[in-house]
Parts: structure tokens; C-alpha cells; sequence
């Protein structure tokens, strides 16, 4: 049945007591897993709510990805990645990893779920066994913290977003040479200030439209400007159309809907909102504020929902997380 | 407060007052205060003083020369009236008010001959400091007469902390920087509430560029609340704007959807019909508010000694309190009895013995700088020293007659009248600026540091020993004093010019000697010159010309 | 003497004192200049703020404990946060004090309280009170000389010789280039420039006899400086390093002041001050930690086994030190925030026992827990470390002041 991205509803929404910063539905859409600032899983089942702990992790976790028919991939700020298999009553563990000696906060899988991607804070990147977790081979060693990662459909190709000072860059590579095909500089996501010398920008999420046609990266225009994802062409490196927000903080993430639209999440210091976007116009769809700072999305498998995370506490400090389930409305 | 019926004056004027209560510090300190300035003393340090420069040869003879008893005071009221008073008041009032500092995009900043200019003008006028205040935080920048006024926001990025420490220290002499976080643990009397009462004027505020006109304004939205949390208690505050001591200033109730004059977008600097800025500028320059007439007191104080009374001069605060109470207090009751008159402050601090005191120690002894009982020896802040060098170098002189020559060729007709506008020697001075901007360069402290900050430093020195731009200042060239000096084969006629030139004194006997040694194998003009040229140099290295004393 | 009773003197102090070391009035430098190695200070500042979670006292797992780990050091039981692998190796060499309360969640302030020990204004600095304090006669090189990059925030800077005049500021060199102007203008010939030198003495000399002495002398001493900075100028010179040593103390501009450090203590400057900038990571405190420690870990690290290698580590006193902590609240940008309540620093070299760690803080690292420490605390330990009486006085213009403030004391536990 199709739906309108205007029209959204809350189903449900949990609270959870560390702020939340990853989510992700498993492939049969039956659970959905959050993680945040501690080393839980959060799992809830949809369709009853029931709430559940799942332990294996060692820090904070970042990044998740469904894998196939049953997995869930979740990963860490000390570089361990965990299969979750999400086929039974509740997610069990299938394997652990080392993936990385430091943070990993890329993580993609390809769309038949088999191999999987893993880009860590020392610029390194990965590819994995989805099954067993074995790893097929080092990628790539890249000088800047990779911050995103995309696995084109047609197989052959990779993408990674890093966040080098003043020109963050999305590369695109031949999986098998190993050869970069295609570079792009994002300098309009770079919040660099020579004063620090820090990045305070960067491209904080890449995903690409399910056709593998468009790359969507997500961050920050410039060191104080809105909340901003940029559309490229995969072939031709160019600039498709920009999804500016007025919400001054960073989008952190972008997720495409089946039917052809995209869904941002973004935050602020206090605040977040998340809106629809169709990537041939400008203005958003629709927008809906919330209290706490956006931090991740993810889409039902089902396409009729989606999930969101979010930040709350007092002021700039959050306390505490909200993982929250919407409907779309035909 | 004065007696009924009677005149500040009529009771005591202030340098009368402000010696008796100094003599009266001294002796409960038991401290023995130094001896009055000779005249030469006193006349390089008042030209330093009100005109931010050493006097030239010329008026340094004639003051010397001088009979008349009350020289002093007449040289007070002429330094006073000379348009190079409002020229160096426009110039310590730029460091006073903006710091130093610059916008973010150093391009966006006011123009500093408009600034200056502007400051200049309110000087020449004597403009009370209250008017001028007024001005300045009422200013967004559109105002055409008074446009550059702007510049205290525009160098502070319009940046609502930045303007709510800088605010408080600069008008009222207090730093609340530390309240940003907490009610400060060190200083009782600053609690963080006062920190975001003034906040709450400026929070609204926001730098805004118009790129068509090429111009910075101050935007201002017409909505906005300050709260505040404590990091260690856990009460939270709601504040309106406030001035330490004052009272909440609650905004009026306006109608929905007509807050603005200007409703603020991407083009439109944001202007509402309710503006706490200007709230700000009414409130803050007045009698009332704690601080406001004590802070001008103390720099003023601070301009003629090289220190507060109040030290640092932005921090008074219970636990730094000031080391002549009474003094100030005195002060600060004279400028509101006298609408902040700032030259008549001026004025009255000039004629105090403790201000002619001599910087020739009392019986070789250093009193403690805080009291006052020496002429205090303070390096020449870096725009003294600047236009000093070219005084003493002749720049300055030549610079004006080249002008004048140049003028009684074309508008013969115009001379007389330009000789008196003072606007005409500032469009003068701006020439020089231009030529002399290395000086400043080398001799500026940082952004954010004040004029009694401005030691003598190894990159200060080594400037002075082997900048190129030196070089050109001590070269005998043609135009420069090297043309008199070369031409007098009298070494003690010499000796005088150029010790009136450079120290604005006569020399000492063992001073003409080592300049008749050095003479007498030059026997030429060019001999002369280039035998001079280093001893001028090493002149201008030693201490008694890096110092204002 | 205030602290000391006789009973507990130390070899140390009984040299200090029998060299006349009480009162600064009777600091007799030439006394000083017996000892076979004069101390030398080197501060490596880390400037913004460090924050302590992520480097000397990890609360890994805990509600502010962010997301690194904590990894094992070669000092048995104590662990540091996982950013700072190669420190954690010479653990055993360090001494880390961890409860610092500052209380002083403040750029400016903290950046003038630390280095000065104390609230009061006007006291000079850390480096300008010690190249006072350990200044010797013959002394030509500044005795202070504070390294960084360019454009920084302005509060870096803050801090100077205060009441000691400006022999005592601290010479700044940003981005490792020289001081400007250190070339004798072409075209000058030396009789001139004799003739003007002795034309500048000998008019300070007779301004002396009758005027404020300390101000006069002060700006003598920057021609001194500067003519000794003329003639050293080589040792400015990092392309007299070999490119292998450029790489070890890595490209970064830490790394290259701090080799520059190891070479201006070389030629005998006592008290070098390197700013490592910007810790203030009010955003995304985790990435920043990372590129910052990741500077700091290899830099540090080569600086101390080279001043080891070659013999200066046992007089040379390094303090490691920010002017504040960084909060253990994480905010919603995953900033840490301003924090002086309890925060860590460390030091290593002359005068400090090797392989402590002072101080703990509480389970959540939001209180200091025990063995509290101020900021006069360290102030007085950097200066015992360094053989200085720190009860001793300034006795300057008229005027007495005590070296380092009276109601604190040196740290006895990190002592050697």
C-alpha cells in the first residue's frame, strides 16, 4: 500500500536511560535494536513493545545494519562488531569480532547481505563474511577517520565518506583493483576552523538511494549552518540537489524510502526534528520537531514505518534516550 | 556631597581635594612623597599626557623660556584646546573601547579613520562620557552621523558573552566573565544573575553584513529569554535585562505580528519596534548605576599615571578594592556633579602636585607604585611611542609644512583657516599613520589587553635595533632634523637641539661633552651628520625616551 | 622558613639554604652556579583544556566515561585511557596527579591561575618566576621562552612576568620561526653600531642615578636578550635536524616545538613552554581526543626518552598541564564542556618520584575523592621539584611577596 511521506504518526515510544545513537529494524521487521553511550542493546519487540538487554558489546554502539534474512550487525567504539541472529524469539548472538584495534563508525552490508564493511577511526577499511564474520580482505587504509560507508547493489563498488579537514571526501572504489574511480569533495559539509585546527564538521552519515544511483551524505553546513544532506550522481560525481534544513546542528542521518523519498534526522544542542524530503525539490516534504536531538533513523522493511533515537536531557546535557516507532498514513 | 548652595568649587576644587587626601594617605603610610617635577619633567609627560606625543623642540624652548608663574596651568588649557588632543583621545578611547580587537571576517570590521574620526569629533566637542556611551551602545550601525558608533559590537562580532564581559569591564570596570559558569567562588559581589542581567540586553543581538551596502550592522530580534543554570547548585533563573544593582527591565507586552520594525531575514538586519539594546543605552550611562561614574573616574586616573587607582582596571571587585578610596570617590563625584566632563576632569588632574610630582626618587627610595608617590615610569604605549619616534625624528614638522607649502601654492586664500581646523591636521596625521603602521605592528600587545600593559619586550627591542623601518627613521636624510643638526658646528648649540629634540630637556654638561668629543673630527656638514646618526639612534634606544615618566 | 621543620630537612633544601637560597633578595645566582646541572623547566601545555576521562584518569563503562577504553600501563594496577598507548609504556617514569580541583571552568582565568599559582593578579607566571629563580649570573639567553603556533585564541597567551618585569616575560616564537628583526640592518658599520650602544648605556646610566631602577634595568636586560638571540639564532634552526628526528617528534606543529624545546633547553634557555592547541572540544569530544592525544601521545613520548638519552631528564622538571579539566557530563554535540573541579595533570623529570599516581577521584569522576590538590599545591611542587624554597619571598620594588602562595604546599607524595 503506498504511503505519504507528509503524513506520519507515533505508534510508540520508549524511553531508555542513556541517550540513544543507532537504530536499526531486523530483516523480518519483527525487532528493532538500538544502541547509545553504554554497551546495551536495546531490543523492542514491534509489535508488542516488549523490551529486552542484549549484552556482548564493550563501549558505545555506534553503527547498525541488517545482513540478509536474519542478521543484524551491530559495532563499537573499540572496533568489535556482534551478529545478531534476529530469525528467533529474540536476537542471539551469532558471532563476535574484533573488526578493529579502535572505534569503527562506518558500517555497511550489500543488498544480498553476504559482505559487509567496516570503517574504523584510523582510517582503515574492511570487508567481512557477513555468515561468519571472516574477514576477505584490508581495503583500504586511508589517513582520515572514516565516518561512512555504502556498498553499491551492482557489487563492484565501494564508497567511503571520511572527514579530512576543510574537504571532506566521498571516494568511490573498485572492489576488485582496488582502484578509486570516483572522488568528490564535500567542502560545504567541512566546518574546519583554522583556529582549532579540528574538522567540526565532516560527513557524519553516507547512504545511497536503493538503485545505487545517488550518494547521500549527511552533516552540517559550514561550522554553524543548518543541518544539510547532499545528493551526488554515483557516475558522475555530480551534485544532484541539496536538502538544507533551517534547524541549525547536524543531520546525522539519511535513510531512502523505497518509493523514492528520503528521511533525514537531525539535532541540535536541545532540540532535533526529522523530515521528508523528495531529492528533486528543495523544500522538505514535511518536518516534525522533537525534544531531544535526532541521532539515527532507520526504515521498517515493511516500508511502513520508521524508527528514531534521540538525546534528552536538560539543556546540553542529555541524560537519557527515546526510541521512538512511526507510521506512515496512505 | 557638596554643601547647599555651593559649587564643587566653592567648597575645594578637585586637585585641591585629591592632594589633601593623597598628603594624607602618605603620611598615615609613612611614606615621604617626591619633589615637584622640574619643568621639563612636567611638560614631556603632559604633552605625552593629553597629547599623546613628546613636544616638539620649538614648543619645549618656549616653555622652558617661560616667566609667567602660572605656566603650568596655561600649558594645561593649550595642550587641552589643540586638536591633537581629541586626535590622541580618539586613539586611547579606541584601545579602551574596542581592545584591539577585530571581527571575525577582518574585512567586516568599521573603518578606522570613521571610527576614529567619530571618536575624534566627540572629543574635540567634549562630548560627556555619558552622551558618548549612549551613543556608542545605541548604535546598530544606520544611524548615518553617528554609523561607525557601531564599532564596540562590530569588533566583538556582536557575539552576546563577548559583549556582556566586555560591557561590564569596560563601563563599569567589572569582570563577570567567570559568572558565565557559576556564581563566582573568588568574588562574593559578582553573582552570575548580574552576568545574565546584562546578558539579557545583548542576548538578542547578532552581526549582520549587508553585502549590497558593504557595510556591518547589529541585528536585534524582537523575542528571546535568558535563563541560566548554575553548574553546582541546581537552581535555575529566568532573567530580564538588569544591570548589577538595578532593576529588572520587563519587556512590553506587544502585539502578536507587530514586534518589528524590520522583521530580521537573510537580507534584513532585524530591527524590532522593542529593542533591549536600547534599553541598554538608557540605562546604562547614568549616575545610578553602580560603577559607570567610579569606572570613567579610575581611567581617566589610569590615562594621567599609567594606573588605576582601581588595578587591573577592569576588575574592581570587594577583594581588589581601590588603593585611594577617598580619591576616587572624589573624582567620581566631580564628574557627575560636572556631566562627565571629561577634559575638566582631565584638567584637574593635571593641576594636582601629585600629578607634577618628579620621577626622581625621594631620597632614593621607591615607594610602592599604589600610592602614587613618584611619577611612575611607564613604557609609552604603543601609539606613543609611535608618533614620538616621529617627533623626534622631525617627521611630524616636516610632514605639516610640506602640507602648508603645498597649500599656500594652491589656496593661498585657505591657509589661515585650515591652521585652526583640527579636521585638517587629522587628515594630516592619516598620512603619517599609513607610514609609521610597522611601529604599531611591533608594539601592539594582543587583542583584549589594555594600555597599562605595554612592557618593553626583547621583540620590542630588537625592532628598534634592526627593523628596516628604523633604519629609515635614523637616516640623515634630506627633511629630517639632520639638516639643522649638520649645519651647527657649535657643539653646545648641538647639544641642545638635540637633546630638546629627543628627551625635551637641556643637557646635562657631561651630555654636550660626549657630543663635542664625537664632533671633533667632523668638520663638515655631512661629517656631522653621519657622525650624529648613531648617537641619535642610541638615544632613542635609551630609557629615558621609551618611558613616560 | 614556613614548612620545613629542621628535622625534615632534605639534602636539597639544606644546600638551598646554606647557598643563602631564603629570600630572594639573598638568592645569590652564583651560589646557584656550583651545582654540576642547573635545573631547567620545560611545560608542555595543553591548552582548552584536556579532558582527564580521556587521557590520565579513564572511568571506562561509567555514565560519563565515554567511549574509549582503558589500557594497562607498565605501573603496575593503574591504567590510562586507550589514546595515549605509547604513554602508557613509560607509565613508571611519570608522576600523575589526579585531583586537581582548579575550580576555575574558565580559559582565561585558568590559563593566568595555573601557570601563576594563584588567584591574585600581577604574580608572575610559572616560567617567568622560575627563570627569575634559577637565573645565574652570565645568564645572556632569555630566560624564558614560550612556543606555539600561530592564531590561536588570544587567553593562550595570557599570563606574563608580572610584577618581575619584563626581563622575565617569556619570548614568544610562533610557529617555530625565529623572533623578527634578529639581522643587523645592511649598510650599518660596527663603529656606528658602537658608537650607538655605548650612546644608549651611557644615557641609562646617568637616568639611573635618579630614577626607579627596576623599570630602567628591565629594559636593558631586552638588549642583553636580544643581542644573545642575534648571535644564538642557529639554535631556531630545525633544519639542523635530521628529517628521521622531524618524524619522530611528528610534522604536527606540537611536534616540531617540542623538538625546538629539547634544543633551546640544550643551549642552556632555563624554562621553555610549549602550547599544544586546541584542546577546548565542546563538540565531538571523542574525534577531537583522538586527533589531539594521537599528537600528543608520539610527541611526548620522543621528547622524554631523547631529554633521558641525553642526561637532561634529571634536571629537567616537565610538567604536563592544561588550565582546566573538561566536564564528565557529555553534551548533546558529544562535547565535553568547561571543568575545574577535578581534573588530572602529570610531571616527570628533576625533583619527581617516579611512577606515582596522586590523588583519585570518584566513581564517576565528578568529585575529587582524595588527596586533593590546588592550584597553589602544584605551583609549590613544581618549585620544590625544581630546588627552589618556595616559602621564600620576593622582596622587589619596596614590596614583599611570596614566591608561591602561602596557604598551599608542595606535594610530598610526587616528590623524590
Amino acid at each position: 500500500m503506498p504511503v505519504s511521506p507528509a503524513k506520519s504518526k507515533l505508534l510508540i515510544e520508549h524511553k531508555h536511560d542513556v541517550p540513544l545513537m543507532s537504530c536499526v529494524f531486523s530483516p523480518n521487521g519483527r525487532h528493532l535494536l538500538a544502541g547509545g553511550r553504554d554497551s546495551g542493546v536495546v531490543c523492542i519487540e514491534v509489535a508488542s513493545g516488549k523490551k529486552t538487554l542484549l549484552a556482548g558489546h564493550e563501549s558505545w554502539v555506534g553503527e547498525m545494519a541488517r545482513a540478509g534474512d536474519d542478521l543484524v550487525l551491530t559495532s563499537d567504539y573499540t572496533g568489535c562488531v556482534i551478529a545478531w541472529d534476529c530469525s528467533g524469539e529474540l536476537p542471539a548472538l551469532r558471532w563476535k569480532l574484533p573488526a578493529h584495534p579502535s572505534t569503527v563508525r562506518a558500517l555497511a552490508v550489500s543488498a544480498d547481505g553476504r559482505t559487509f564493511a567496516t570503517g574504523d577511526r584510523d582510517g582503515n577499511v574492511r570487508l567481512w563474511q557477513s555468515g561468519d564474520g571472516k574477514m576477505m580482505r584490508e581495503f583500504i587504509k586511508n589517513e582520515h577517520p572514516i565516518y561512512g560507508l555504502a556498498l553499491h547493489p551492482d557489487g563492484k563498488r565501494i564508497i567511503t565518506a571520511d572527514r579530512r579537514p576543510q574537504k571532506p571526501t566521498i571516494q568511490v572504489w573498485d572492489i576488485s583493483s582496488g582502484k578509486e574511480l570516483l572522488k568528490i569533495e564535500v567542502p560545504e559539509l567541512s566546518g574546519y576552523r583554522r583556529v582549532e585546527d579540528i574538522e567540526w564538521g565532516g560527513i557524519r552519515s553516507l547512504t545511497l538511494s536503493p538503485d545505487g544511483s545517488l550518494i547521500l551524505v549527511s552533516g552540517r553546513a559550514g561550522y554553524d549552518g543548518p543541518a544539510t544532506t547532499l545528493i551526488y550522481e554515483t557516475t558522475s560525481g555530480k551534485l544532484h540537489r541539496k536538502l538544507s534544513s533551517t534547524l541549525k546542528g547536524f543531520c546525522y542521518s539519511a535513510r531512502c524510502h523505497r518509493d523514492g523519498w528520503v528521511m533525514t534526522a537531525s539535532g541540535e544542542l536541545a532540540k532535533g526534528e526529522f523530515r521528508a524530503w523528495k531529492t528533486d525539490q528543495d523544500q522538505s516534504l514535511a518536518d516534525t520537531a522533537t525534544a531531544g536531538p535526532c541521532t539515527a533513523l532507520d526504515i521498517h522493511p515493511d516500508s511502513s514505518r520508521f524508527a528514531i533515537t534521540q538525546a534528552i536531557g536538560k539543556g546540553s546535557y542529555p541524560e537519557t534516550g527515546v526510541l521512538a516507532i512511526y507510521e506512515w498514513q496512505a | 556631597m557638596a554643601g547647599a548652595g555651593l559649587s564643587a568649587e566653592e567648597v575645594m576644587p578637585l586637585h585641591a581635594q585629591i592632594d589633601g587626601l593623597m598628603t594624607k594617605d602618605w603620611a598615615a603610610a609613612k611614606i615621604t612623597p617626591a619633589a615637584l617635577s622640574t619643568d621639563a619633567e612636567f611638560f614631556r609627560r603632559l604633552n605625552l599626557d593629553l597629547n599623546g606625543v613628546i613636544p616638539t623642540p620649538t614648543e619645549t624652548r618656549e616653555f622652558l623660556d617661560g616667566q609667567q608663574a602660572d605656566r603650568r596651568p596655561r600649558a594645561i588649557d593649550a595642550l587641552l584646546s589643540r586638536p591633537e588632543y581629541a586626535l590622541h583621545m580618539a586613539r586611547v578611547f579606541d584601545v579602551i573601547l574596542a581592545e584591539r580587537r577585530l571581527p571575525a571576517v577582518k574585512s567586516y570590521d568599521v573603518a578606522g579613520t570613521a571610527w576614529r574620526g567619530y571618536l575624534a569629533e566627540s572629543f574635540a566637542a567634549n562630548k560627556p562620557w555619558d552622551v558618548i556611551v549612549r551613543e556608542i551602545l545605541a548604535s546598530d550601525g544606520s544611524d548615518e552621523s553617528q554609523a561607525a558608533a557601531v564599532k564596540f559590537y562590530i569588533a566583538r562580532d556582536a557575539e552576546p558573552h563577548q559583549l556582556t564581559r566586555d560591557v561590564a569591564r569596560v563601563f563599569l570596570g567589572t569582570d563577570l566573565q567567570c559568572a558565565q559558569c557559576h556564581d563566582d567562588p573568588r568574588f562574593d559581589d559578582y553573582k552570575q544573575a548580574d552576568y545574565f542581567g546584562i546578558y539579557a540586553f545583548v542576548s538578542r543581538l547578532s552581526f549582520f553584513r549587508d553585502n549590497k551596502l558593504n557595510r556591518s550592522f547589529v541585528g536585534e530580534k524582537a523575542v528571546g529569554d535568558v535563563t541560566f543554570t548554575s553548574v553546582f547548585a541546581a537552581n535555575q533563573g529566568k532573567t530580564d535585562p538588569r544591570l548589577p544593582g538595578g532593576k529588572m527591565i520587563a519587556d512590553p507586552i506587544m502585539e502578536k505580528g507587530k514586534e518589528y520594525v524590520m522583521a530580521p531575514s537573510a537580507t534584513a538586519r532585524g530591527v524590532p519596534v522593542y529593542s533591549r539594546r536600547k534599553q541598554l543605552a538608557a540605562q546604562m550611562p547614568r549616575a545610578e548605576t553602580p560603577g559607570f561614574s567610579r569606572n570613567l573616574g579610575n581611567r581617566l586616573w589610569a590615562l594621567m599615571f599609567g594606573r588605576g587607582l582601581v588595578h587591573p582596571l577592569d576588575l574592581h571587585h570587594a577583594k581588589n578594592p581601590p588603593s585611594h578610596p577617598a580619591v576616587l570617590a572624589a573624582i567620581e563625584q566631580w564628574l557627575v556633579l560636572h556631566h562627565y566632563d571629561i577634559k575638566g576632569c582631565l584638567r584637574e588632574i593635571a593641576l594636582t602636585r601629585c600629578y607634577q610630582m618628579s620621577g626622581e626618587l625621594p631620597g632614593g627610595a621607591e615607594p610602592p607604585v599604589d600610592a602614587f608617590a613618584v611619577a611612575a615610569m611607564r613604557a609609552l604605549t604603543p601609539e606613543q611611542m609611535r608618533w614620538s619616534l616621529l617627533q623626534a625624528t622631525g617627521r611630524i614638522e616636516a610632514n605639516f609644512l610640506r602640507t602648508l607649502e603645498q597649500l599656500k601654492k594652491t589656496k593661498p586664500a585657505e591657509v589661515e583657516a585650515k591652521l585652526k581646523d583640527w579636521s585638517w591636521r587629522k587628515d594630516g596625521y592619516e598620512l603619517l599613520e599609513k607610514q609609521s603602521s610597522a611601529v604599531i605592528a611591533a608594539f601592539s600587545p594582543l587583542p583584549g589587553t589594555d594600555d597599562s600593559k605595554v612592557d618593553p619586550v626583547v621583540d620590542h627591542t630588537l625592532f628598534l635595533l634592526n627593523s628596516p623601518k628604523i633604519m629609515e627613521l635614523v637616516k640623515a636624510s634630506p627633511g629630517t632634523p639632520f639638516d639643522r643638526w649638520a649645519a651647527m658646528s657649535d657643539p653646545v648649540a648641538l647639544a641642545e637641539d638635540v637633546y630638546l629634540s629627543i628627551f625635551n630637556r637641556r643637557p646635562i654638561a657631561e651630555e654636550t661633552e660626549e657630543i663635542a668629543r664625537l664632533m671633533t673630527s667632523a668638520k663638515t656638514p655631512k661629517a656631522r651628520a653621519e657622525a650624529l646618526q648613531p648617537l641619535v639612534w642610541g638615544l632613542l634606544l635609551s630609557a629615558e625616551f621609551r618611558f613616560n615618566h | 622558613m614556613r614548612h620545613s621543620t629542621i628535622a625534615s630537612i632534605t639534602r636539597r633544601e639544606a644546600i638551598a639554604r646554606t647557598l643563602g637560597l631564603a629570600g630572594a633578595a639573598a638568592m645569590a645566582p652564583s651560589a646557584l652556579a656550583t651545582s654540576p646541572h642547573r635545573k631547567q623547566l620545560l611545560v608542555l601545555f595543553l591548552s582548552g583544556g584536556a579532558s582527564q576521562l580521556e587521557t590520565w584518569d579513564p572511568k571506562p563503562g561509567t555514565k560519563f566515561g565515554g567511549p574509549f577504553r582503558a589500557i594497562n600501563t607498565s605501573l603496575d594496577g593503574v591504567r590510562i585511557g586507550e589514546l595515549l598507548p605509547r604513554t602508557a609504556k613509560i607509565m613508571h617514569r611519570l608522576a600523575v596527579v589526579r585531583s586537581v580541583n582548579s575550580n576555575l571552568p574558565d580559559h582565561e582565568k585558568g590559563h593566568y591561575a595555573i601557570q601563576a599559582g594563584r588567584l591574585a593578579p600581577g604574580y608572575p607566571v610559572l616560567g617567568s618566576a622560575v627563570a627569575k629563580l634559577l637565573e645565574q649570573p652570565g645568564d645572556i639567553l632569555p630566560g624564558y621562552i614560550t612556543l606555539r603556533r600561530d592564531g590561536p585564541k588570544a587567553y593562550t597567551d595570557t599570563g606574563d612576568a608580572g610584577f618581575l618585569g619584563a626581563k622575565y616575560e617569556g619570548v614568544r616564537v610562533i610557529n617555530g620561526l625565529p623572533p623578527d628583526n634578529l639581522i643587523v640592518p645592511a649598510g650599518i658599520n660596527a663603529a656606528a653600531l658602537q658608537t650607538r650602544d655605548a650612546a644608549r648605556r651611557a644615557a641609562d646610566e646617568r637616568f639611573l642615578r635618579t630614577h626607579a631602577r627596576s623599570p630602567i634595568n628591565g629594559y636593558g636586560t631586552t638588549f642583553d636578550q636580544a643581542s644573545a638571540l642575534m648571535q644564538r639564532r642557529e639554535i631556531f634552526d630545525l633544519k639542523a635536524e635530521s628529517p628521521k628526528d622531524v618524524e619522530r617528534y611528528g610534522r604536527h606543529d606540537f611536534g616540531q616545538n617540542c623538538m625546538l624545546a629539547r634544543r633551546l633547553l640544550e643551549a642552556g634557555v632555563p624554562c621553555v613552554r610549549v602550547v599544544h592547541f586546541d584542546w577546548d572540544a565542546h563538540q565531538d569530544n571523542f574525534y577531537w581526543h583522538q586527533m589531539r592525544c594521537a599528537e600528543f601521545d608520539r610527541t611526548f613520548v620522543t621528547l622524554l626518552d631523547d631529554l633521558e638519552q641525553r642526561g637532561m631528564l634529571e634536571h629537567t622538571l616537565v610538567v604536563v598541564t592544561g588550565e582546566m579539566g573538561r566536564t564528565p557530563q557529555i553534551n548533546n554535540f558529544g562535547g565535553r564542556d568547561h571543568w575545574g573541579r577535578a581534573w588530572s595533570m602529570a610531571m616527570a623529570g628533576c625533583g619527581i618520584k617516579q611512577g606515582v599516581v596522586h590523588g583519585m577521584t570518584n566513581d564517576l569522576g565528578t568529585e575529587v575523592k582524595e588527596d586533593e590538590v590546588g592550584i597553589g599545591d602544584l605551583f609549590h611542587t613544581y618549585l620544590t621539584a625544581l630546588g627552589i624554597d618556595s616559602s621564600a619571598d620576593y622582596h622587589l620594588n619596596g614590596q614583599t611577596n611570596p614566591v608561591a602562595d602561602p596557604a598551599a604546599g608542595p606535594i610530598k607524595a610526587v616528590l623524590a
